[in-house]
């Protein structure tokens, strides 16, 4: 029986073996501050999400793409001179992007505001130490009350070991306290979660900061592995597929409601996926 | 004047606060984004309104379209019929009942229906679980706000609003008499609004939750009437806590005014300050902190009517 073209709600047993209508619900490609072209086809029974499936079709590029926030590391995959300053610029920037689209999922529209405005401006060439002051500004707007905190405990855990197992990188990694290379900010709490998360983008982001007020003009070194803003470059996986990988496993058995924040808390970018030939 | 003759001025009012309320929330939005901020915000709330009557009404396959039509209206038309008891100068009110602050409270908790109505009819996923968030919401703030209520109603002895008034002339105003009380009335008032912190049946991370399939002038309906539960909830502020015309040198139309004016300020205001609540942790919050708060607030008041004897 289908009312009106839309079938009726099938039943199947729900984590406790009581059978649940299921309902389909697809998140994505297209939602404010979501990764664009990216599809979540969950599957519901109330409002817990039962399982999952991760589509990045929509908007697959034709033609190889440059993921726009790994540019400067592409560059010197291929060899031409790139400055550590316009690297560490660019890497704050793209924290910067991360945090304000979180930040608008969380509900903190002002800080969402300022996020975006100072990765604007970190591209269009505010100076590094101007810079640093507003994203001092604005991390003092995060922890003040300890609200955003509260919010985001808990939220999306991935523990160290599985971290490492799921070939996790970059920030995500390391706000699950693993992953060396480079120096943990003393103000990231590696507890795997969405608030380890935020945090670290926001510490990485006052280092990147520094980096490029200190960075002169020497160039990167064509050698060795590069690390964009979501983890380990070059490799035969984007950074982005683990972190999808990641999302997966932690969405499993959680409400609706938090579903948007775990997303947002590791960001994936589908462009990433495009340019590694996969997606 | 007074009874039917205030209804203009109660509409023309409540419109102008409206419009005031969203003008200041562009405000703060354009100060954060680093837009420069002059008079031309005033005409941002007249082109967002002009935009959603121009466009389509969008419908859903297989609506429950009666109750998603009326869900909206609903949500316009409680907060103007609550607003008829607050005093709009002294002495002027649309009706000023013997059980005025009663029938505020009841007109707004009216609001739950209107809300969980708009989330239920476009047969949709995100407007639903919007609608039961509100469900939810409620669940956490009606019981502390009632028992705000009743407290204001003890202080003064009496339910009639212009009673509550007079109880605040030449003496203390009640917000000083009880704080706590005014602190939960502000902040479940926002909850009844369900904006800013607490915009959860609307919220971001539900792709717009009960508004999501609310387009045209359904959507412009539903926000204003938002708006319009906003502002009414910061004008019945300044009777309840505020000590309604009672002020130095001005006319008491002109307190009134300046009160709701900044109640109101406070309100919007905390839309940009703060990040959205989680419902399982506020819910917590609020049985745990907020209702044994507002209890010790209502024995403290009762203690003190009736020490003054």
């Amino acid at each position: 029986m289908q009312p009106g073209g839309l079938p009726l709600a099938a039943r199947a047993e729900d984590r406790d073996g009581l059978p649940l209508d299921v309902l389909y619900v697809p998140l994505g490609p297209v939602l404010s501050a979501w990764p664009a072209g990216l599809t979540l086809q969950l599957t519901l029974q109330g409002d817990v999400i039962q399982d999952l499936q991760v589509d990045t079709r929509h908007f697959a590029a034709k033609d190889s793409v440059r993921a726009f926030w790994n540019v400067p590391w592409h560059r010197a995959l291929a060899g031409d001179e790139v400055p550590v300053a316009e690297a560490a610029r660019h890497r704050a920037a793209a924290h910067l992007d991360s945090l304000a689209r979180f930040l608008y999922v969380a509900g903190d529209e002002g800080g969402a505001l300022i996020a975006a405005r100072l990765r604007d401006e970190a591209l269009a060439g505010q100076t590094a130490d101007r810079l640093l002051q507003q994203v001092a500004t604005l991390e003092r707007r995060l922890v003040r009350g300890r609200l955003l905190d509260r919010v985001t405990r808990g939220v999306g855990r991935i523990e160290p070991q599985r971290a490492v197992e799921i070939e996790l990188s970059g920030p995500a990694l390391r706000a699950s306290n693993g992953g060396g290379g480079r120096p943990r900010p003393a103000t990231a709490l590696g507890e795997g979660d969405a608030r380890s998360r935020w945090h670290q983008w926001l510490a990485e982001t006052k280092q990147a900061l520094q980096q490029a007020a200190d960075g002169g003009s020497a160039t990167m070194s064509t050698k060795g592995r590069f690390e964009g803003p979501r983890g380990v470059l070059g490799q035969h996986t984007a950074p982005s597929r683990a972190l999808l990988g990641a999302i997966c496993e932690t969405l499993v058995g959680q409400e609706l409601a938090v579903a948007r924040l775990i997303v947002a808390s590791f960001d994936p970018d589908v462009a990433e996926l495009d340019e590694a030939g996969e997606g | 004047m007074s009874g039917v003759t205030a209804i203009p001025v109660l509409l023309i009012g409540l419109a102008v606060l409206v419009w005031f309320a969203a003008s200041l929330s562009s405000v703060f939005g354009a100060m954060l984004a680093g837009r420069p901020v002059g008079l031309t915000e005033l005409a941002v709330p007249g082109r967002g309104a002009l935009r959603l009557l121009l466009k389509e009404r969008s419908s859903t396959p297989m609506p429950d379209a009666l109750l998603w039509r009326l869900g909206v209206v609903l949500v316009f038309t409680v907060p103007v019929l609550a607003a008829v008891v607050i005093p709009l100068a002294p002495g002027v009110a649309v009706a000023d009942l013997p059980v005025g602050i009663v029938w505020w409270t009841a007109l707004m908790a009216l609001l739950w229906v209107g809300v969980f109505m708009v989330g239920w009819g476009p047969n949709s996923a995100y407007p639903m679980v919007g609608g039961y968030r509100f469900i939810a919401q409620a669940l956490a703030y009606e019981m502390p706000l009632a028992i705000v209520v009743i407290t204001v109603g003890l202080l003064a002895g009496s339910l009639r609003v212009s009673d509550i008034v007079a109880g605040q002339e030449g003496g203390l105003w009640y917000a000083l008499w009880a704080p706590a009380a005014f602190f939960v009335y502000l902040m479940s008032a926002t909850a009844q609004a369900f904006w800013g912190p607490f915009a959860t049946p609307i919220a971001s991370d539900l792709a717009g939750g009960v508004r999501a399939e609310l387009g045209g002038v359904d959507r412009l309906v539903f926000t204003v009437g938002r708006y319009a539960a906003l502002v009414v909830a910061a004008a019945f502020a300044v009777p309840l806590f505020l000590g309604g015309h009672h002020g130095p040198l001005l006319p008491g139309w002109l307190w009134i005014i300046v009160k709701t004016l900044l109640v109101l300020a406070l309100l919007v205001s905390a839309r940009w300050i703060w990040p959205r609540l989680r419902l399982d942790r506020f819910e917590e919050f609020a049985w745990v902190v907020l209702i044994p708060l507002t209890l010790v607030q209502l024995f403290v008041v009762g203690a003190i009517v009736l020490l003054r004897g």
